[in-house]
């Protein structure tokens, strides 16, 4: 399991160090999808990479909170780190098949790379068609040796997916995978990953700006906005009942389905640079509930049942519970 | 503009060395523009008497090897530092531009433009320099001409390049669909875009043109050797370089600070400039 | 691949056939009448005539360019006014001198430039990264022949360690020893090269350093050193390898001060005494060949960048 602890990661400028998560807290159970949502500049993509280890150290770290796998502390380390010290079981697949692979190395170089890194002694071949056979790669993909360029963006994305499960990941995650793929390619891609969590029994961070994707792929939700997560639970609920009025904002800019057209709903006004993250609730500003409480001090955490937002005024009222 | 001095001048403030170039320009460009009142001696002035004296009181930078004052000759040297320099550039661009523009807007004619500037730099820089030179005869605007033929080619390229991207920029496009005249969108449009560029690249033909001139001065095929230039100097003193080691140390000096300034100054620029551009001015090789 | 070979080729011969032109419109280009001017002020009015009935000069323009051209593709490039020898035994003569020359700097500039900039690329922002950035755009911006008499003025005059001019052939007497003459220009000649070879590796390895692909390697957990030895420097030495090309062709240029500078043998010597002495053959001649190996080795960096970088296209 993994489990996140008010996580802080900070960029240093030259004006200053920049807070860019703000104490984020959540936590992956084995065979789980969260999906992690936000606007770009929400701070999603920070808190995967601080969870990885792959910040950019010294400019970007992780300035107070835990990170830990399975109860061991993993907190500053780089892959490299965890890999030595036999945590090497966290994977991450990026949102750019095209770019995310070594364009003048052989797929198969590349699998068997991932493959000796965390048992030098495996059968490589054999490994490798077993890892193809998850992802449901042809063998073509692998014959003559083929390079990244001659494989579509999906196979590529396939091929991502085959290194990251190399370590047999007890947490995978997937920043955005499918955001520069077709549509029916990103529905085959979710549903390799649907199914991947279930038959491995490992859990997946899922992080997308599209909160239809979640709809249909994740367990559970957190919303993220301005580096801290405003609201999360379990996606029936915080479907059905949204409690934050961001969250809410941003279900009504999904186009729905059943009518079939967009409604082109926007949330006035920007989300907030880091370094300009108003006191008080950081939505207050473009919300339209706000009123004084909201414009400064410690905003309160809502509940109801495993759901929770951060809210002075939530929606749905009636389920809070105090 | 603005923003790409400024960009400059806060460069120099957090990297010294930056701010050492600027200063060292600003001490060329005062040796030229005040010769007569900097130098304590006639450039040209012989002394039998003091000859191959090494710096001392008097004589600075010492004396050569008919008694001139070295100091003096260094300071009338960066007249010629300069004229080379703004002769190059300014010949570079006044044919590089063009040439890059109009072979970006009208492809069929820049195939045949653009395979020109190839051919041209199918050519060694230094053999093409002195090709033009056999041609032309020895002199200093012969030399400016055959120093500004070899980076006519490398400014076209650049200026096609970037002009390229900015075609198919969205406002480009749009603004001739809306039915703007190519004069009208090279002007408004193109041109001011490509300053920052053409300012890396002009100070990096600057640095060239230093370079190639004095080795056109040392082969003696340069700027003809009444004329204190540093190349020249560097070649008379080449027949004393064990007693009279000065003569070769401070017009070389002056020739790599000048080089190395202009190079500083153009890659703070660079850093500075649109990322957009960097590609196409970073790019040497040649496809 | 043959497709990309013959596209590539074809080009290349373009290429040279309009710089051809060029260096055949040279002679025709110089004020006066070539066969005069050559002689000099002192030939009489017959040896003029001789001369210009000798190089074909009474011929239409494009008649001579079809005899020039046809007969430097049999190898026959003329004969030197000034030797009275074939254009290309005066060449052959200097070919040795410039040929080892050229190649000593190029290791020069591999062995120092290349390891150099990793190192500064690793280290950078360090106090380390930024002398060795900055010493090597310093040397970037000497004139080479200033180095060299430098380098004459220690480790010859002073030091007495090597030898400052000439050079004797490795085939005559001395051997391969005979190669001690060619330390110190080679290291004149390196001086430039090398800073600029260290300035595009150092700027590559921090360019591909960023690509999305590096990223990947990293969440592998491989160690640092593979992600740099795998990753980075194999795609960031494509860069420099297609930059060698251009540099051996700087070589070549700047050889002509080198040579002049420690009175070595070579085609470049030759040529700047060739347009002293107003030996015209023997300048068109040298500058076809030069113009010639250029593109040869811009095209076999160009095939060599194919084999080495699967992406680019076979046009």
């Amino acid at each position: 399991m993994l489990a996140v602890d008010d996580l802080v990661v900070s960029v240093v400028t030259s004006l200053g160090s920049l807070d860019i998560v703000r104490g984020v807290s959540f936590q992956i159970a084995p065979g789980e999808i969260l999906g992690l949502v936000g606007e770009s500049g929400s701070g999603k993509s920070m808190t995967s990479l601080a969870v990885m280890g792959l910040l950019e150290t010294p400019r970007t770290r992780v300035t107070s909170g835990r990170i830990a796998i399975d109860g061991a502390d993993i907190t500053h380390a780089t892959p490299y780190e965890r890999v030595r010290k036999g945590n090497g079981d966290i994977a991450m697949i990026f949102q750019e098949p095209m770019t995310s692979l070594n364009p003048v190395r052989r797929i198969g170089d590349q699998i068997a790379e991932a493959i000796k890194v965390h048992d030098p002694k495996a059968d490589v071949r054999a490994r490798t068609q077993e890892l193809m056979d998850l992802v449901r790669l042809p063998d073509s993909a692998l014959q003559h040796g083929a390079y990244p360029h001659e494989l579509s963006g999906g196979m590529r994305q396939r091929v991502m997916i085959a290194i990251a499960l190399a370590c047999r990941p007890k947490v995978l995650i997937a920043d955005e995978p499918t955001t520069a793929l077709d549509v029916t390619v990103q529905l085959q891609i979710l549903g390799l990953l649907r199914d991947l969590c279930d038959r491995l029994d490992m859990g997946i961070l899922f992080i997308t700006h599209d909160l239809g994707v979640v709809s249909q792929l994740a367990d559970r939700v957190a919303v993220m906005y301005a580096g801290q997560i405003v609201e999360t639970g379990s996606v029936r609920t915080i479907f059905s009942a949204p409690l934050h009025p961001y969250t809410a904002g941003l279900m009504a800019c999904v186009p729905d389905p059943s009518t079939g057209h967009a409604p082109l709903v926007t949330i006035p006004g920007q989300a907030p640079r880091p370094d300009e993250v108003p006191p008080g609730c950081p939505f207050s500003p473009r919300c339209s509930r706000a009123d004084t409480p909201c414009r400064s001090g410690p905003v309160p955490t809502v509940r109801a049942g495993d759901h929770a937002a951060l809210c002075h005024f939530p929606l749905n009222e009636e389920l809070v519970h105090a | 503009m603005t923003a790409t001095l400024q960009g400059v001048f806060g460069a120099a403030i957090r990297r010294p060395l930056t701010a050492f170039g600027l200063l060292f320009l600003v001490v060329v460009i005062v040796f030229a523009l005040a010769s007569p009142l900097i130098a304590p001696y006639s450039p040209l002035e012989i002394d039998s008497l003091n000859r191959l004296v090494p710096p001392n009181a008097e004589h600075w930078f010492g004396t050569d090897h008919f008694g001139r004052d070295t100091f003096s000759r260094v300071v009338y040297g960066a007249r010629l530092a300069l004229l080379i320099g703004i002769g190059v550039v300014g010949f570079a661009l006044m044919t590089g531009v063009p040439i890059g523009v109009v072979s970006a807007l009208y492809p069929r004619l820049g195939r045949v433009l653009m395979r020109g500037v190839d051919v041209l730099m199918a050519f060694p820089s230094l053999l093409l320099a002195l090709g033009l030179i056999v041609i032309l005869g020895r002199g200093v605007s012969n030399a400016i001409l055959a120093i500004g033929v070899v980076y006519l080619t490398t400014t076209a390229r650049i200026v096609y390049g970037v002009t390229l991207r900015l075609r198919e920029e969205t406002y480009v496009e749009a603004a001739q669909s809306m039915g703007a005249g190519t004069l009208w969108t090279v002007r408004k449009h193109i041109l001011p875009n490509m300053i920052s560029p053409l300012l890396v690249q002009a100070s990096f033909v600057f640095a060239f043109a230093q370079l190639g001139a004095a080795s056109l001065d040392f082969l003696g095929l340069g700027t003809p050797p009444d004329i204190p230039s540093w190349g020249n100097m560097l070649a008379e003193s080449r027949l004393y370089i064990t007693r009279a080691p000065w003569l070769l140390f401070f017009p070389g000096m002056m020739i790599a600070l000048t080089a190395f300034s202009l190079n500083l100054t153009g890659d703070a620029l660079r850093d500075h400039m649109d990322p957009r551009f960097r590609e196409a001015m970073g790019n040497r090789k040649r496809t | 691949m043959l497709g990309f070979i013959v596209k590539r080729t074809g080009a290349a011969l373009a290429t040279l056939v309009a710089a051809s032109v060029l260096i055949f419109m040279f002679i025709h280009l110089i004020p006066g009448e070539p066969a005069a001017v050559m002689l000099g002020d002192a030939a009489t009015p017959e040896q003029v005539a001789a001369l210009r009935t000798r190089l074909g000069l009474d011929e239409p323009l494009i008649i001579q360019y079809f005899y020039w051209a046809g007969n430097a593709l049999q190898g026959d490039l003329g004969r030197s006014i000034f030797f009275d020898e074939p254009v290309t035994t005066v060449i052959a003569d200097g070919a040795e001198t410039s040929i080892l020359l050229a190649s000593i700097t190029m290791i020069w500039v591999v062995l120092i430039g290349v390891p150099v900039g990793v190192i500064a690329a690793m280290r950078r922002g360090s106090w380390l990264d930024q002398g060795l950035s900055g010493l090597a755009m310093l040397l970037a911006s000497i004139p080479t022949f200033w180095v060299g008499l430098y380098l004459i003025l220690v480790f010859a005059a002073q030091l007495g360690w090597l030898p400052s001019s000439g050079y004797p052939s490795i085939f005559d007497e001395g051997g391969l020893a005979n190669l001690r003459y060619l330390i110190l220009p080679s290291l004149a000649l390196a001086t430039p090269n090398a800073a600029l070879i260290l300035r595009l590796t150092r700027a590559s390895m921090l360019d591909v350093s960023k690509e999305d692909y590096v990223r990947t390697a990293r969440a592998k957990g491989i160690s640092p050193r593979q992600v740099t030895v795998r990753h980075i420097l194999r795609n960031a030495l494509l860069v420099v390898v297609s930059a060698f090309g251009f540099t051996f062709a700087a070589l070549i240029s700047e050889a002509v001060v080198t040579e002049t500078v420690f009175a070595l043998p070579g085609i470049g010597r030759t040529v700047v005494q060739s347009i002293l002495r107003r030996d015209y053959p023997v300048i068109q001649g040298v500058i076809l060949v030069i113009v010639c190996l250029y593109l040869v080795l811009n095209l076999l960096v160009d095939i060599s960048y194919r084999f080495l970088d699967p992406r680019v296209e076979l046009e």
